[in-house]
């Protein structure tokens, strides 16, 4: 029996790839300006199937996301509410042919999302806007500089084999 | 020209800014957010401080008990955090160690005060949209100035205007204000600020209209000279400096500016480009062309010139700097001047600017020989 189950997990193996990925989220800010947040500590699975790919959780720690100014990072680490969840986390991911779905937990918040991808260098890289309100999260501002509520993101995961 | 390496060297100096051009490495490719002047110089906005306070000095020298949220509170007027919103104040002290003529017999050391000023900022309605802003400080007299008993002022304004944002968009600031053109960048005897006059002292009178639209920003500067001047010199004209964000992270740019005055004619012409290299580093490039048509007398001229600054930051509070310029003040003539030199600009804690250059300047002339100039910097620059 156990035999099987290593046979099994040896054939599979190549298939699934056990993600370590990164996490881009560009910010706007008004009256002008921008910042990179980005993480390299995005966890979970990715696995292929014929075209498709499917993946039951990828998680980031939320205090992971360095931006370039520490005091930017607690604030940006509160904001989407690392005190009560400290991870965003996406299930039910499934996507083939450049386009994806999945749910996002964020601030306690459970979501629908679609994204955009595409195979390059080994890599998937995925790209979607959220709109933190969706996440009922407050509107941000800092001594009169404002967050813009949409913000871009991109993900980058290792590509399961074929 | 030995002497023209002296009169040069002895205003290689940076002046009342705190937040510079090279902060677009930082993701700030505005000014706005951390001037009240949105095309730069001049105070801080209660933001601009914060970000100095915790993005740009080092934290090193703080006690590790203090958060961030902490230093940020601190970073108002006399370490203390306001407690209105209408009124804001600032103090500025600029000096400098200034070592010329290194490793001749004639070098000489000398500490010069380079500023010293306050500023006041009232400002009301809605996000700040009305904003009234003054300085007044002391006026360091240039060697030439003494020498030919100009500019005997103790205290010079160098800025007084009144803004108002009518939108996030756009906005509308009327008095004395340094010119819109080309990349502000704090030395204000760099080549790229000598030739189309908008050094330390040629702030003028006028209007500004300031946009931001989609990845533009500029703005369109109308002006009747410094009004504190005597009329004949007063430089009346207009100017424009429009800034494209390209690449999300970069900003190209052109300027043009004509103005004139009893005496001469000044039409300049720029570009330039600011480009991030994240993590705080950048590197800044302009090159521009002053066309010096004199009335009523010979002496016309074309002048060009160019400057690349590029800044990396190795770590929080630390930048290196390289700085190369080149000047050929009259294309009729031959000779070519270029300065270059590396540099250190240190933030220890906030509030306090340490910075060190050493410039090596050299003109290549086929009709004659010159010695090249070497001189080192060193400057305090503290705010309040």
């Amino acid at each position: 029996m156990h035999k099987n189950w290593i046979t099994a997990f040896l054939i599979c193996f190549p298939l699934l790839s056990h993600a370590e990925g990164t996490i881009q989220i560009a910010v706007k800010l008004t009256p002008a300006g921008s910042f990179v947040a980005k993480s390299d500590r995005l966890k979970g699975d990715l696995s292929r199937t014929g075209a498709e790919l499917t993946s039951q959780k990828l998680s980031v720690a939320l205090d992971s996301f360095k931006t370039g100014m520490t005091l930017r990072d607690e604030h940006f680490c509160k904001h989407l509410g690392c005190e009560t969840q400290p991870k965003a986390v996406l299930s039910g991911l499934k996507a083939s042919g450049g386009k994806g779905t999945g749910s996002l937990e964020l601030n306690g918040i459970k979501r629908d999302i679609s994204f955009s991808y595409e195979e390059k260098d080994q890599a998937i890289l995925a790209r979607f806007e959220l709109n933190s309100a969706d996440f009922k999260m407050p509107h941000a501002k800092y001594l009169g500089v404002e967050v813009n509520d949409v913000v871009n993101v991109e993900v980058r995961l290792p590509a399961p084999k074929k | 020209m030995k002497r023209l390496f002296l009169a040069l060297a002895l205003f290689i100096t940076p002046l009342a800014a705190q937040s510079y051009p090279q902060f677009i490495g930082h993701g700030y490719p505005s000014c706005m957010n951390c001037h009240y002047n949105p095309m730069g110089n001049g105070p801080l906005t209660d933001y601009g401080r914060a970000v100095g306070a915790d993005g740009i000095a080092s934290g090193a020298l703080y006690p590790k008990s203090w958060s961030e949220e902490k230093i940020a509170s601190l970073s108002g007027f006399l370490f203390r955090t306001p407690v209105q919103r209408h009124v804001r104040a600032q103090a500025n002290y600029r000096g400098m160690e200034m070592i010329s003529s290194v490793g001749t017999p004639s070098e000489k050391w000398s500490w010069i005060h380079m500023q010293a000023g306050g500023q006041l900022i009232l400002k009301f309605l809605e996000n700040d949209r009305l904003t009234f802003v003054g300085e007044i400080g002391y006026n360091p007299s240039s060697n030439s100035a003494k020498a030919s008993g100009q500019d005997k002022r103790k205290v010079r304004t160098r800025e007084h205007y009144v803004g108002y944002r009518i939108n996030p968009e756009i906005g509308v600031y009327a008095g004395l204000m340094d010119k819109a053109y080309g990349i502000r960048i704090a030395e204000h005897i760099a080549y790229s600020r000598i030739l189309p006059e908008t050094t330390q002292n040629d702030q003028t009178h006028g209007v500004m209209i300031h946009g931001l639209f989609n990845g533009w920003e500029g703005a369109i500067h109308g002006f009747m000279g410094n009004l504190l001047q005597a009329r004949d010199l007063r430089q009346v004209g207009a100017s424009t400096q429009i800034e494209r964000q390209i690449f999300n992270d970069h900003r190209v740019g052109l300027s043009l500016m004509s103005s004139k005055n009893d005496y001469v004619r000044l039409l300049s012409y720029s570009t330039h480009a600011r480009l991030s290299l994240s993590e705080g580093s950048a590197i800044l490039i302009e090159a521009g062309q002053t066309e010096r048509i004199s009335l009523g007398s010979r002496g016309d001229r074309i002048g060009r010139y160019a400057l690349l600054q590029t800044y990396t930051r190795p770590i929080r509070g630390l930048y290196c700097l390289t700085n190369i310029e080149y000047l050929k003040s009259d294309l009729s003539n031959a000779a070519t001047t270029i300065r270059w030199g590396p540099g250190f600009q240190f933030f220890p804690v906030q509030k306090l600017e340490l910075r060190t250059d050493l410039y090596q300047t050299r003109t290549f002339n086929p009709n004659a020989s010159t010695q090249d100039g070497w001189t080192i910097l060193f400057q305090t620059n503290v705010w309040l």
